[in-house]
């Protein structure tokens, strides 16, 4: 992708994963570089969401433009412990929902957003993270997005 | 005095409060705000200082429910999400189970889907245009939207088997054929409606208390529209060319010739004017899918009954009359999803008010959350 160009990204283009024009696969510390690019292209933000898996927290930022469509996914991975990355929602300001949503079913934490407090949930007499899997249903990630991984490193893990 | 009751947001608002206002609620039971939305607004006289939307008054977690249930089982909620486009939703949904699992969709009941969801956006058009009117303070409009919207209802009702929340579409076609009743009321409604816009624009667009109202209030400028992601008709208001039938064209639309109504005025009466314009719109495409609707079957036959697709994720989006409509699913090869997500475009477009309505008149916030076209069981989810 054009945009990106000197960032340490890893572009995936997999059957398996429909609907995208562009998954973007990138580690959590160049996050907010990647979207700021994204802004100053003029791309609008469509949603921020997460899933769990065994081994990690997944986040999905999804983004698509006006004159050029075409759905651009940046894909993050963080550890579960401790649950944080940092907010873009000074870059777009839409993302001061999504992130507080994002809060309050995963308990992920996002570092310097101005007003992280529930938004659906109650606020008061509420423990817990809904969409947090429990163990019995969690996957790992290599199963269900095998393509996020080299060959060579699941052949390590083997041996 | 004090107006609000003390909870958990209302204590977190007024710990910034000036001395010399006042904060007031608007809802979550307040006919404005079209269901169950609080606004907590802190008013300097009849001024706006400061507003924050209070969600999940609604809530109901359907992005769980759809992780524990199959994906036939889940399929009925996304009716419930917009009663007033269910089909868009429906669409959604099924459209991406299909090409998640590559069903394919023979073209008569893409042709029938076609006309089904553009019939209901002119319905979801016409209520928003009524209550729009009323909360602006005039009464008779809504008795002359609801009359032609009934009509509509009942063909719609005829064929889906509900009024409102439709769970119509199947995976690989819809629940039934539509009959010649159906296309024969169709094209008289059609008619109908042509001449009915006209009498709609001389009764109210022309009305230069409604004009007084609406323009030049609620000024949303193309950089709001993108830092916020907001999508369809408060979109196409404020100069931006962008609908998902046109940008990334699912199902038959490509077929049909219509038009993307655009205004850059970037208030009120803009997105007003958009979705009068798209009444004009949908009819038009009504009118074209039903002549050129072809003989075959309204189901795919070779559906699997047991819906069980490979481990992958699908994102599949489509347009509704409120803007993009977006459902992703991933699978891991079970009977169940692994996580679905639903983005709702009023969800996008509501978050924008808090940063806009600063400064803004009372009177006139109202005329502007009127103008986005709220439906809140889409926004709590």
């Amino acid at each position: 992708m054009e945009l990106l160009k000197g960032l340490d990204i890893k572009l995936i283009s997999d059957e398996r994963l429909k609907g995208s024009k562009y998954q973007i696969l990138i580690s959590p510390e160049i996050l907010r570089k990647v979207v700021s690019k994204f802004r100053e292209e003029g791309y609008f933000l469509e949603d921020v969401m997460a899933m769990e898996f065994k081994e990690c927290l997944h986040l999905l930022y999804r983004f698509n433009h006006f004159e050029n469509p075409g759905t651009a996914t940046v894909r993050v991975s963080i550890d579960k412990e401790p649950a944080e990355i940092e907010t873009i929602s000074d870059i777009y300001s839409g993302a001061l929902w999504h992130e507080r949503e994002v809060f309050e079913f995963f308990g992920i934490t996002f570092k310097n957003h101005p007003d992280l407090k529930p938004l659906l949930l109650p606020a008061e007499d509420f423990e817990g993270h809904p969409l947090r899997k429990t163990e019995k249903d969690m996957k790992s990630i290599k199963d269900v997005f095998p393509m996020f991984f080299d060959e060579t490193d699941q052949e390590e893990e083997q041996s | 005095m004090e107006f609000w009751k003390e909870d958990f947001y209302s204590l977190k608002f007024a710990e910034k409060k000036r001395d010399d206002t006042i904060i007031i609620n608007i809802g979550p039971q307040h006919p404005a705000t079209h269901g169950v939305l609080r606004v907590l607004a802190e008013l300097y006289g009849e001024y706006i200082v400061r507003s924050e939307c209070v969600l999940g008054y609604l809530h109901r977690m359907q992005e769980k429910m759809g992780e524990i249930k199959t994906y036939p089982q889940f399929y009925p909620n996304t009716g419930r999400l917009d009663y007033g486009h269910a089909l868009a939703w429906n669409w959604a949904y099924v459209g991406a189970i299909e090409k998640l699992v590559g069903i394919e969709v023979p073209e008569k009941a893409e042709y029938i889907r076609v006309i089904t969801t553009e019939l209901n956006r002119i319905a979801s058009h016409l209520l928003w245009w009524g209550v729009y009117i009323l909360d602006l303070g005039a009464f008779t409009p809504v008795m002359y939207a609801f009359e032609d919207r009934e009509i509509l209802l009942d063909i719609l009702q005829r064929i889906t088997g509900s009024r409102l929340t439709y769970a119509y579409f199947r995976f690989g076609g819809v629940f039934q054929d539509i009959d010649s009743k159906f296309i024969e009321d169709t094209k008289k409604f059609c008619k109908r409606m042509h001449s009915r816009l006209n009498l709609y624009h001389e009764f109210v667009t022309e009305n230069i208390i409604f004009k007084k109202r609406v323009e030049d209030v609620g000024i949303f400028t193309k950089d709001t529209i993108t830092k916020y992601g907001a999508t369809g008709p408060v979109a196409r208001g404020s100069g931006i060319k962008y609908d998902v039938r046109k940008a990334e064209p699912y199902g038959v639309y490509d077929r049909f010739k219509f038009k993307i109504p655009v205004e850059d005025k970037c208030d009120c009466l803009a997105r007003y004017m958009v979705r009068m314009k798209e009444l004009e719109q949908s009819l038009s495409i009504v009118e074209q899918a039903i002549e050129g609707l072809p003989e075959g079957d309204f189901k795919n036959k070779k559906t699997p009954k047991m819906i069980k697709p490979p481990a992958g994720e699908v994102y599949f989006s489509v347009e509704s009359a409120r803007g993009k409509v977006g459902i992703y699913i991933v699978s891991d090869g079970g009977m169940n999803p692994y996580r679905v997500k639903l983005r709702s475009p009023t969800y996008s477009n509501l978050s924008l008010l808090d940063e806009v309505s600063k400064g803004m008149m009372l009177a006139d916030y109202v005329a502007t959350l009127g103008s986005l076209d709220l439906v809140i069981p889409e926004i709590d989810k």
